[in-house]
C-alpha cells in the first residue's frame, strides 16, 4: 500500500508539545491549501485533535517535505527541531493503514474505545476531500470509517464506563434502565456529592434532592443542580422517595443506618451509592431493604476496572477486524491498480482470439453451428485458464506498493495501450455464431 | 420432504444455539446465531406447513408437532426481540432450550393420534394453549436472564451478563407482562377446553389429572400477578416465582401426559 503517515500523539509527546504541533480548523484548511499548491498531484488528509495530529499522504513523498510543511503550518521555526522530531512517529505502507484503522476504532485513544475520534477522522477526510482529489486515500479513509463503525456496532469496544462518575450512572442504568425522569437523592454537599450529582443530572435524572447537615451548603448545591433540598431530619423518609441515593458526606460514622429505617415491604429496585470514606451507609443494610443494591466507592472502582478489562478483551476482537479490513483494502486497492492493466490485457487477448477464430472458420466453411460453438468455447477456456494466474498475481501486485512497478512491466511487455478497447480496425470484428440448428 | 425440513430445522437450531451462547463472549457471533436461527425458523415454517397440508387439522393434536409450533412461535418472537438494543444476546437463553425441545419432538414423533371429534372449540383450545405456554416459557427465560444478571450485581463482581443483558427493570417488566399474557390465554384455553368437554363428554369438568394440574398452574401464575399488583412484588422474588411456576408447565406436558393419559390422552 502506497501510504504513509507522520504524526504525534499522546503516546509520544507531552501536552505542551502536542499543542505546538496541533492545528486548528483554520490552520488545517490553510495547510491543505499550501500543500495543494506545493504538491498538486499528491493528496493529503490532516487529522488534528487535542490528542493527536497526523498527516496522511502517499508513500512516494519524502518525509522531510512533510515535516517542513507541518512545521510551517504550525508556525514552528525552521531550526534543528530535534525535540519535535523525536516525538514524531512515521509509518509507511500497510503499517500506515493499520495505524489509521486503530485510530478510527479508538484503539489508539487515551481512553480505549472512545467514540469521538471516529467523527474526527471522518471530518478530516471530508475536509480534505472538499479541497482536492484524494485518489487512494479515499479508499483508505472510507475503509477506516467503515471499520470504526463496524467495531462500535459489533463489539463492546465503546461500551462501559471508565470513570467512577460514569460508572455510577451506568450501574444505576443497568438496574433501573434509563434514568430520565427518575428521582435521585444526594446526601452531602462536598466535591464528591457535587460530581455525582452532575453526572446524574447529565444522565437525565428528573428530580435531584440534596440533603446536607448544613442547609446553606445543601441549598447551594441543589441550586447548582437545578434540584430541591430537604431537611437533614427528613433523611429516613427521603431515602425511599428516590430510586437512586448517593451518600458522600465527611461524617466519621454512618449517617444511614438500619435503626430508624422504615423500608417498604416490597417495591421496585433501588441503587444506593456510598462514596464516603469512612462509610456513610451501614454495611449490610441491603438485606433489610427489598430490591436494594448498595455499592461503595471501591465497588464502583471495581466495576471501572472490570470495564477496562472488558474493553481490552473487545480490543483484541477489533484487532482481528482490522486484519480483515486490511486484507479487504489490499484487495480493493489491488483491483483498482491492476484493473486497467487486466482489462487491457483481456481485451487484447480476446481480440486476437476473435481474429484467429475468424480466419479458422473461413478456412473451414463446412463446420456446423455446434462444431463452431465447441471451437469457440475451447479457445475461450484456453484463454481464461492461461490468463487466470496472471490476473491473480496482478491483483496482488496492485495491493503491494513494492510490486506496483510489475504492473507497468506487464503493460510494457504486452504493449498495452489505452484506446485498445475500441481498436477493432486492425482485426476482424467479433465472429457472430450462427444459431444452432434443430 | 418433511424429514429433510425437520433435520434442517434441528441442525440450524443446534448451530444457532452454539453461536448464540458464544455471543455472550464475543458479540460478533450474534449475527451468525441470528441467521442460523432464521434458517431454522424458515425450515420449521416449511415443516409445519407441510404437516398441516398432509395431516390437516390432526397435525396440531400430536405432541411433537404441537411442540414444534411452540418452538416456532418462541423463536419467531425472540428473533424480533433480539433485534432490540440491549436484547441482542437473548437468543443465547432461548435457543439451547429450543434445541432440546426439538430433540424431545423427535423422540415423540412416532406417537400419532387424532381426536375423535374435531371442532372449532378444540382448535381454539389447542392454539391458545400453545400461545399461553410460549408466553410462560419466555417469561421463565427472561426471569432466568434477570437472576443471572442480578447475581453478578449482588456479588459486586461483574463479568458477563452485566455486559450482555438488558437492565433489570426491563427484564422484570417483560417477564411479568409475559406472565399476564400467559395467564389470560391459558384461562381462555381452559374455558374453551371445558366447553368442548361438555360437547364430547357431557361435563364441563372431568377432574382429569391434567385438568387439575393445569388449573393449579394457572392459579400459581395468577397468584404471581396478584403478588405484583396487590403487594408490589418485584425483582428477585418475582423472577424466582416465574421460573419455579414454569416447572409446573414442564411437569404438565411431559409427566402428567405420560403418567396419567386419562381424558387428555387425545393429545398423544
Amino acid at each position: 500500500m502506497q501510504f504513509q503517515v507522520v504524526g504525534v500523539s499522546h503516546h509520544t509527546a507531552e501536552v505542551s508539545l502536542r499543542e505546538r504541533l496541533s492545528l486548528g480548523r483554520d490552520q488545517v484548511e490553510a495547510a491543505l491549501a499550501a500543500w495543494q499548491a506545493a504538491f498538486p498531484d499528491t493528496p493529503l488528509v490532516l487529522v488534528s485533535t487535542c490528542n493527536r495530529t497526523e498527516w496522511y499522504t502517499l508513500a512516494e513523498l519524502d518525509l522531510e517535505a512533510i515535516k517542513a510543511a507541518w512545521y510551517s503550518a504550525a508556525g514552528i521555526p525552521p531550526e534543528p527541531a530535534t525535540a519535535v522530531d523525536r516525538a514524531l512517529y512515521h509509518f509507511r505502507g500497510e503499517a500506515a493503514a493499520r495505524h489509521l484503522f486503530r485510530v478510527a476504532a479508538g484503539l489508539d485513544s487515551m481512553v480505549l474505545g472512545e467514540s469521538e475520534i471516529l467523527g474526527q477522522v471522518k471530518e478530516a477526510w471530508l475536509l480534505a476531500q472538499a479541497r482536492m482529489p484524494l485518489g487512494p486515500l479515499n479508499r483508505l479513509f472510507g475503509a477506516a470509517v467503515r471499520l470504526g463503525k463496524r467495531a462500535r456496532h459489533e463489539t463492546g469496544i465503546g461500551r462501559n464506563a471508565l470513570s467512577w462518575g460514569h460508572a455510577l450512572v451506568e450501574l444505576a442504568e443497568r438496574v433501573l434502565g434509563p434514568l430520565r425522569g427518575r428521582r435521585a437523592l444526594v446526601v452531602g454537599a462536598g466535591q464528591m456529592a457535587e460530581l455525582a450529582g452532575r453526572h446524574l443530572k447529565a444522565a437525565g435524572v428528573g428530580q435531584i434532592t440534596v440533603v446536607n447537615r448544613t442547609p446553606q451548603r445543601g441549598a447551594r448545591l441543589a441550586e447548582a443542580l437545578g434540584g430541591r433540598t430537604a431537611a437533614w431530619e427528613a433523611l429516613p423518609q427521603e431515602l425511599f422517595a428516590h430510586e437512586v441515593v448517593v451518600a458522600a458526606t465527611a461524617a466519621p460514622e454512618p449517617v444511614i443506618t438500619r435503626s430508624g429505617l422504615r423500608p417498604p415491604r416490597a417495591g421496585g429496585h433501588r441503587f444506593w451509592f456510598d462514596l464516603g470514606v469512612p462509610r456513610n451507609i451501614e454495611a449490610g443494610i441491603e438485606t433489610a431493604v427489598p430490591g436494594l443494591f448498595l455499592y461503595h466507592l471501591d465497588d464502583v472502582q471495581g466495576v471501572v476496572e472490570a470495564n477496562r478489562r472488558q474493553r481490552e478483551r473487545e480490543a483484541e476482537r477489533v484487532e482481528d477486524m482490522i486484519d480483515e479490513a486490511l486484507a479487504a483494502l489490499r484487495e480493493e486497492l489491488g483491483a483498482a491498480e491492476a484493473g486497467p492493466v487486466i482489462r487491457l490485457l483481456r481485451q487484447k487477448a480476446e481480440r486476437i482470439r476473435q481474429e484467429e477464430l475468424a480466419r479458422a472458420f473461413a478456412k473451414l466453411p463446412d463446420l456446423t453451428a455446434e462444431q463452431r460453438a465447441v471451437v469457440d468455447q475451447a479457445t475461450r477456456l484456453i484463454l481464461n485458464k492461461f490468463l487466470n494466474d496472471a490476473m491473480v498475481s496482478m491483483r496482488e501486485w496492485g495491493g503491494d506498493g513494492a510490486k506496483l512497478p510489475y504492473l507497468e512491466a506487464v503493460r510494457e511487455l504486452f504493449r498495452l495501450t489505452e484506446g485498445l478497447a475500441g481498436d477493432t480496425g486492425r482485426g476482424a470484428a467479433p465472429v457472430p455464431l450462427p444459431q444452432a440448428e434443430g | 420432504m418433511a424429514g429433510g425440513l425437520l433435520a434442517l430445522t434441528g441442525f440450524a437450531y443446534g448451530v444457532a444455539a452454539f453461536w448464540a451462547v458464544a455471543a455472550f463472549y464475543d458479540l460478533r457471533r450474534q449475527q451468525w446465531a441470528w441467521w442460523s436461527a432464521g434458517v431454522g425458523w424458515l425450515a420449521q415454517t416449511g415443516w409445519l406447513a407441510w404437516s398441516a397440508y398432509t395431516l390437516g387439522g390432526a397435525a396440531w393434536f400430536s405432541l411433537d408437532r404441537w411442540l414444534g409450533l411452540v418452538d416456532w412461535i418462541s423463536v419467531g418472537a425472540f428473533l424480533g426481540v433480539s433485534r432490540q438494543r440491549g436484547w441482542e444476546t437473548a437468543l443465547g437463553f432461548l435457543l439451547p432450550v429450543i434445541f432440546a425441545l426439538w430433540w424431545v419432538g423427535i423422540l415423540l414423533s412416532p406417537v400419532q393420534s387424532r381426536p375423535d371429534v374435531l371442532g372449532a372449540l378444540l382448535w381454539i383450545h389447542v392454539g391458545l394453549a400453545a400461545l399461553a405456554y410460549v408466553a410462560l416459557l419466555l417469561s421463565a427465560l427472561v426471569a432466568t436472564m434477570y437472576t443471572e444478571k442480578e447475581r453478578e450485581l449482588r456479588r459486586r463482581h461483574v463479568r458477563l451478563f452485566y455486559y450482555r443483558l438488558p437492565d433489570l427493570e426491563a427484564m422484570d417488566r417483560l417477564s411479568a407482562r409475559l406472565v399476564a399474557v400467559g395467564v389470560l390465554l391459558l384461562g381462555v384455553a381452559i374455558v374453551t377446553g371445558a366447553l368442548w368437554a361438555k360437547v364430547v363428554a357431557g361435563r364441563y369438568w372431568n377432574w382429569s389429572p391434567k385438568e387439575v394440574w393445569t388449573a393449579a398452574s394457572w392459579a400459581t401464575y395468577a397468584a404471581y400477578l396478584v403478588a405484583r399488583w396487590r403487594w408490589g412484588w418485584r425483582g428477585h422474588a418475582s423472577a424466582v416465582w416465574a421460573m419455579a411456576a414454569f416447572l409446573l408447565v414442564v411437569v404438565n406436558l411431559f409427566v402428567i401426559n405420560a403418567v396419567f393419559p386419562g381424558f387428555h390422552a387425545v393429545t398423544y
